[in-house]
């Protein structure tokens, strides 16, 4: 069992709709590839095996004690292997996170799509594999458990389609076919997602690709903001009132147009401006989740770790929607660094 | 006189047919190779670089910019290689991420910036062993070796990359630089880095640094 009891599902959903704070602020650590880690696996053996997956997610859990769990390891492959795109995966002992190369994309700029397949989530790619998993942990921890399946934003999506390069010139040069993909790419994304709604997990959507270190932000409300829009509307007809939209880097200057998208918990990385962004969630009545950076969880000591926490805390722990987090936990990170946080989380309770 | 101004702002916007328009009639004009290069594209894409660097451009728009740089460029090369010795490149850069690392961004931005700062550019590509950085620094008398990853689960490979160089006596004096979204200076430091990029514009700054010095 967890060190600590996780937070029930009506916990997670106070926090995300903004109810006054909680005594332990909710700790929701971003772990990935390093799921394998807890069993002396590799992500690319977890990622395309559903048993060795339950396996990571439930040693996670036991480890770690996470008041949510997010299905998948390389979240941002999926859809697009399922759609037909050719994922690298390493072998043997090696650690690295599959991928997809340049050059082993599915589209090309101009390819018309109005027929293009929707992948089935039962049948192709490694969607089979991760419903598989989502399943099997449900039902190993419960009903009143907040579980996550990982589903890529449009636009990560589309970039991993048409490669990131030909996408970002085609928005300049063919800003309608830009549109087109973005439909796609949502078509795909609500198949995934329905998968998930059956195989009773909640969502979570990564478009950290339309970051606005890529991406200028009139782009982003050009392009990004309509489909997510409809993304966030089509999840509530869907049930799903709870939606997290996980943009990494300095998100600041699109701050007010995720805010837009209509998703009620969001993402301040360990980059973005904490005033700024917990003024207008403030404002907006958004939760949001504040993040540590990865290289301080994988390379200081748990004191060292603890005390950023706690700085961290302490500007937000009073703030109703405020979620203490990690960036995407690197590989090997020992397990002591990770509990420093939740430590912190417990013990500003007792501040 | 060619309009050097109305060519940098032609590639500003990205706009190549312009940008090749204006580069043939600078060289009809009888203008030299050299001053066209370094007036006309060079010196624009050093504003693009600038303005990238401040947030005033984003990444479409450096992309749209660097293709209309080598549409110009692709009229220039052919007088350039013909007269070689007397336009050598600014030097000669190897860049490429590290193994396990699949990601191609960030390095190809310093790859068009570089090439569009004068600088002769090798791209051996993503996930590239240590084996690969020295063969083609070698083969390509390098100046500069540039390592690139986004992940934090790479970086530490750019030590390996670093360490393995060190037992290589021909090639003690290649620069070894990194950059990537999870690296910093301090990380640079740690791992006996030549130097450190933040980013595209940042970095080719740093690689005239070097030859300036050389």
């Amino acid at each position: 069992m967890p060190s600590h009891t996780p937070a029930t599902r009506r916990d997670v959903e106070a926090t995300l709709r903004c109810a006054p704070p909680r005594a332990v602020p909710l700790f929701l650590p971003a772990i990935y590839e390093h799921k394998a880690w807890f069993i002396g696996s590799t992500p690319s053996a977890i990622s395309r095996d559903g048993d060795l997956l339950t396996r990571a997610l439930l040693a996670e859990y036991e480890a770690i004690g996470p008041d949510a769990l997010a299905i998948g390891v390389d979240v941002y492959n999926l859809e697009a292997e399922a759609a037909g795109c050719r994922v690298t995966f390493y072998e043997g002992d090696d650690t690295s996170i599959p991928g997809i190369k340049p050059g082993h994309h599915l589209i090309h700029v101009g390819d018309d799509l109005t027929h293009a397949p929707v992948p089935n989530p039962l049948r192709d790619g490694r969607m089979p594999v991760n419903l598989a998993a989502a399943r099997a942990v449900r039902r190993a921890v419960g009903d009143d458990f907040w579980l996550r399946g990982a589903i890529s934003g449009p636009f990560s999506l589309a970039i991993s389609l048409v490669g990131a390069e030909a996408l970002f010139l085609a928005c300049l040069d063919r800003p309608d076919w830009v549109r087109e993909v973005l439909a796609y790419a949502s078509r795909i994304i609500k198949a995934f997602a329905r998968g998930y709604l059956d195989a009773g997990a909640e969502l979570i959507v990564f478009d950290s690709q339309a970051s606005p270190e890529l991406l200028s932000p009139p782009m982003y409300e050009e392009f990004v903001l309509p489909v997510t829009e409809e993304l966030v509307q089509w999840s509530a007809s869907q049930g799903v009132r709870d939606l997290p939209l996980v943009i990494g880097g300095n998100t600041t200057p699109i701050a007010e147009l995720l805010l837009r998208t209509g998703a009620n918990n969001l993402l301040c990385d360990f980059t973005a401006d904490f005033d700024e962004w917990a003024t207008l969630c403030a404002q907006h009545q958004r939760s949001f989740r504040r993040n540590l950076s990865p290289r301080l969880l994988e390379t200081a000591t748990p004191d060292e770790i603890y005390a950023t926490a706690r700085r961290e805390l302490a500007r937000g722990r009073t703030l109703p929607g405020f979620i203490m987090g990690t960036a995407v936990i690197p590989f090997g990170t020992p397990t002591a660094n990770i509990l420093a946080v939740k430590q912190a989380c417990l013990d500003c309770a007792q501040a | 006189m060619p309009d050097y101004a109305q060519l940098n702002q032609f590639l500003y916007e990205g706009n190549a047919k312009e940008v090749e328009r204006l580069v043939r009639e600078a060289l009809t004009e009888g203008r030299p190779v050299d001053e066209v290069l370094n007036d006309g594209l060079i010196a624009g894409m050093a504003i693009v670089g600038e303005d990238f660097k401040y947030s005033v451009l984003y990444v479409p728009e450096v992309l749209v910019a660097a293709r209309a740089m080598k549409a110009g460029m692709a009229i220039l090369k052919p007088l350039l290689v013909a007269d070689a010795t007397n336009h050598p490149p600014r030097g000669t850069l190897i860049m490429g991420t590290v193994k396990g690392d699949l990601h191609d961004i960030g390095k190809n931005l310093v790859c068009m910036m570089a090439e569009g700062a004068g600088f002769k550019v090798v791209d051996i590509g993503v996930d590239q062993p240590t084996e690969s950085f020295i063969a083609a620094a070698r083969t390509h008398q390098a100046n500069i070796v540039g390592m690139s990853a986004l992940l934090t689960t790479t970086m530490p490979y750019m030590k390996v990359v670093i360490d393995a160089f060190q037992n290589e006596p021909d090639l003690a004096n290649v620069k070894l630089v990194i950059g990537g979204a999870p690296v910093n200076r301090m990380f640079a430091d740690e791992i006996g880095a030549d130097g450190y990029g933040p980013d595209a514009p940042s970095s080719v700054e740093m690689f005239q640094r070097f030859m300036a010095a050389q």
